[in-house]
């Protein structure tokens, strides 16, 4: 028998498997159906600010939401329901949104049929403010044809050249445009979608904070929630945050225009009363049908759980958040069988274990997502200074490094076909922060800048000839990004529970600082290590691949430098040249084999 | 694997002024004893720790893979003592070359904890400092008249000559402050009994917010005029409206993952806990 109360939502999917009590949170749920049926009727949009503490059932509720919904829509009233969890760069907002809006259209439901037959209204093609390529791919999913590369396209997702001509679309766009374009698609899509309701619901905001300082992150949130209120008329959103951060939220979402919309509406999650507890506890227990057998007649409620043990374990203070009372009843559970307990034992086991159940293939549509969120994140793990706020109004640079001298960092993962990389590294070299000698360029490996793409690398070599360089990023490093990521946008919700005790984002970082994976690990070394590399290593290289072997004194003296220092600098880096000491000290190129010693 | 080899890596790392990478270990094995394989220092490295005569750094500045004959906390606890022993220091403006300010923010708090070092008041709008002992804070507190005289253009011996007059021994050393066990005497505004703070909060929530709704407690502390000397009353008023089952307060998740400024913003339950807003419970 599973225990019933094993399965505990913390903010990875919407929670429609464990059993809903609609006397909790009754009457936040009222809150959203309230601004759901004013939207559909005032045809107005209408923003809700949802805080509750950690694990008090934001999640949960927005799955009860969902589930409304689609009793709604099986009544013939429709509407879009569009869960969006905000792990990303406040950069990318716009992005975000559309690709989790295209989803929903998308989405099969229960009779085959894809959302987006139902939402949308047959004259879009008419309608004078489609855009040209929204309109072709729109109805091309509505034919049915080439939907896979019609579907990536409407996710903002960039298409080969190839699929491109044959839907007759335009090339990409360089990354501001691709926002603004995001934008302009988002605004279409809702209109077209209109009088029908579209629920934008944004879990996890906390996420999009880069650091506990990062003021920067919810000012750009609050400027797309007002944008997002003047773009349709039609839009239901649903902002959670956790109440730790509601005072930081509404200082950083910056002017009262801002706030004002995003709190037009309030509602808070409430934590459980020992009879709300003991309810909840019942209905897990009911869910299980031999459970529920078994507990037909009982004077105890909770049985087979142990009431006096459960009141007794109950806080003193009268209330508790459901999660914890989950934990509770999975405890007490877990007595009663006599079962020993197989989970992780320990904080550090938990999180390993998360880590890794995280651990997922990256598309290269997500990749550049995943850089920009965790890149600066990384460097900070690791103990460098980073500045983020460098990069403001340049939005080619994602942010300043400290990692031996000032490194500005640079994500430019477009296809290398059409203008979008071009664009983006000529924009780099105005973008190039004065005072920092250095630029790294992070790209994913798999997009590689082919010799077809002539002006994007006639680009990239006058930055290259500046003194930037280009690390590629393989695959098992943006997997473990986009893992650290997730683990990360967890703890700082408060959605990371070990024993229904919630793991703190301190007790995370500090853990990750020296359990990096080792793709990461490798990446930083390999950063680190060129950012500390001498000014008169390319002078050096070049000797010894034109001479091959040479003797430490003569390259010394070439470059003007003490022989000690050189042999120093050869000895720690093992990967780049070959030492030999004894009676004559050389060096080699790192591939050739050694020198024997002379007898 | 040789005890020999074991011993010199010891012998090495306690006399190296910081962490050694493998490479700088190894390479400073070589100079001495010529032919020590990439295998045996590991052996010998891998047994020095396990021994406990060696600790595992991990990165450590730009080098990778450091050792030493001290523990990476235990460094940075001494390291820190040491900054606060000659002087009274504003937490958050600690730096140790190589540690991220988390690392720093967890030691210190470890070391407030143990006792080893103390909280002191914050002089002017700080919020508050840290040291090992009431002469460190005085040093601080020296430093700050310094500079106001310097600026004043008054020499501070002048300063201190004036204040023997004026304004007691200045050789008095000051204590650290508790904030639970805090006396109020003559603060800026008057000391309230407990029920009647109490009074004043539950006054007060339904003006700021709807029942059922959260209020951040710095907004209803700045609602009801509160200064920093109440608060451990206004703390205690919260705690004891919760317990009479009036209000919900929620628990921040991290709270020793905030700056000590923002920590002190909040509730403090006294075991460890803080709360973040207060919500005036819906009687059903």
């Amino acid at each position: 028998m599973l225990n019933p109360f094993s399965s505990q939502c913390a903010g990875v999917d919407l929670d429609r498997r464990s059993p809903d009590v609609a006397a909790i949170n009754a009457q936040a749920f009222l809150d959203c159906q309230r601004m759901i049926q004013d939207v559909r009727q005032t045809r107005q949009t209408q923003a809700l600010l949802l805080t509750g503490p950690p694990g008090s059932g934001k999640t949960h509720l927005l799955g009860r939401v969902q589930g409304w919904l689609e009793e709604w829509s099986a009544a013939g009233e429709t509407s879009v329901f569009v869960p969006i969890r905000m792990v990303t760069n406040a950069r990318m907002l716009w992005r975000l949104f559309r690709e989790h809006l295209a989803n929903a259209l998308l989405i099969r439901r229960k009779d085959g049929s894809r959302c987006i037959h139902q939402v949308l209204k047959r004259d879009f093609e008419e309608r004078a403010e489609t855009s040209r390529d929204l309109s072709i791919v729109l109805g091309s999913l509505m034919r049915g044809e080439r939907v896979l590369d019609a579907a990536a396209w409407l996710r903002g997702e960039e298409l080969p050249q190839a699929a491109l001509d044959a839907l007759g679309l335009m090339a990409p766009r360089d990354d501001e445009q691709q926002e603004e374009g995001s934008r302009r698609i988002v605004k279409q899509l809702c209109q077209m979608i209109a009088p029908a309701p579209v629920v934008l619901c944004l879990d996890q905001l906390e996420s999009i904070q880069s650091t506990g300082s990062d003021k920067e992150s919810f000012r750009s949130f609050g400027e797309t929630v007002s944008e997002l209120h003047d773009l349709a008329n039609n839009l239901a959103i649903i902002s959670c945050l956790q109440s730790g951060l509601l005072n930081a939220f509404l200082d950083g979402v910056g002017g009262g225009q801002n706030r004002d919309r995003i709190q037009e509406r309030k509602s808070a999650l409430q934590p459980l009363t020992l009879d709300q507890a003991t309810i909840l506890a019942a209905a897990r227990l009911d869910a299980d049908d031999e459970l529920r057998r078994e507990r037909a007649g009982c004077t105890n409620a909770l049985w087979p759980l142990d009431a006096n043990a459960f009141r007794a374990r109950f806080p003193s203070e009268g209330y508790l958040v459901a999660r914890k009372a989950i934990a509770l009843c999975s405890d007490l559970f877990e007595q009663w069988r006599g079962s020993r307990d197989t989970g992780p034992a320990t904080d550090q086991e938990f999180l390993e274990q998360h880590l890794e159940e995280r651990l997922k293939p990256v598309s290269e549509d997500e990749s550049e997502r995943v850089l920009r969120t965790g890149l600066l994140t990384l460097f900070r793990l690791r103990g460098l200074a980073v500045d983020a706020s460098s990069s403001r109004g340049a939005a080619a640079i994602d942010g300043v490094v400290e990692a031996g001298r000032r490194v500005a960092i640079s994500v430019c993962n477009q296809r290398p076909q059409g203008r979008g990389l071009t664009n983006r590294l000529r924009g780099l070299e105005a973008a190039w922060p004065a005072g920092v000698p250095e630029l790294a360029i992070f790209r994913d490996a798999r997009r590689g800048i082919g010799p077809g793409a002539v002006k994007a690398r006639e680009a990239l070599a006058n930055l290259e000839s500046r003194g930037a360089r280009f690390v590629q990023v393989e695959h098992e490093a943006l997997a473990a990004l986009k893992a650290l990521n997730e683990l990360l946008a967890d703890a700082k919700s408060g959605d990371l529970a070990f024993r229904g005790d919630i793991v703190g984002l301190t007790t995370v970082e500090n853990w990750l600082a020296t359990h990096l994976p080792s793709s990461l690990q490798s990446l930083l070394d390999s950063f680190i290590e060129h950012s500390n590399q001498p000014a008169w290593l390319p002078a050096l290289t070049e000797l010894v691949n034109e001479a091959r072997i040479v003797r430490l004194e003569d390259a010394s003296d070439r470059l003007g430098l003490h022989p000690e220092e050189v042999e120093d600098f050869v000895q720690l880096h093992p990967s780049l040249f070959g030492f030999a000491g004894g009676g004559i000290r050389v060096l080699y190129r790192a591939a050739e084999p050694p020198v024997p010693s002379p007898a | 694997m040789s005890v020999d080899l074991r011993d010199e890596v010891v012998s090495r790392l306690t006399t190296a002024k910081s962490p050694m990478g493998y490479a700088a270990l190894r390479k400073a094995l070589v100079k001495k004893s010529k032919g020590v394989s990439a295998n045996d220092l590991s052996e010998a490295v891998t047994a020095a720790v396990n021994e406990g005569r060696a600790f595992h750094w991990g990165n450590y500045l730009n080098s990778r893979q450091c050792y030493w004959h001290i523990s990476r906390s235990q460094w940075l606890n001494e390291r820190m003592i040491e900054l606060c022993s000659e002087d009274a220091p504003i937490p958050s403006r600690l730096k140790v070359k190589g540690f991220t300010p988390i690392a720093i923010r967890t030691g210190i708090n470890e070391l407030l904890k143990a006792g080893t070092l103390k909280k002191y008041p914050g002089i002017g709008q700080e919020n508050a400092r840290i040291g090992r002992s009431p002469q460190a804070y005085a040093a601080a507190l020296h430093e700050f008249v310094r500079t106001r005289m310097d600026r004043a253009k008054i020499p501070a011996e002048v300063f201190y000559a004036a204040a023997s007059f004026g304004l007691g021994s200045p050789q008095s050393s000051p204590e650290p402050v508790n904030a639970r066990t805090a006396t109020v005497e003559g603060a800026g505004s008057p000391q309230l009994a407990l029920p009647a703070m109490a009074e004043r909060i539950l006054g007060a929530l339904p003006t700021l917010e709807r029942p059922g709704l959260e209020v951040a407690s710095v907004l209803l502390r700045r609602g009801l005029g509160i200064d920093a000397a109440s608060k451990v009353d206004f703390d205690r008023a919260v705690l004891d409206l919760r317990d009479r089952g009036q209000v919900f307060l929620s628990e921040h998740h991290d709270p020793w993952g905030l700056t000590e400024h923002d920590r002190m913003e909040l509730i403090d339950g006294g075991d460890g806990r803080y709360y973040v807003s207060v919500t005036l419970r819906v009687q059903s």
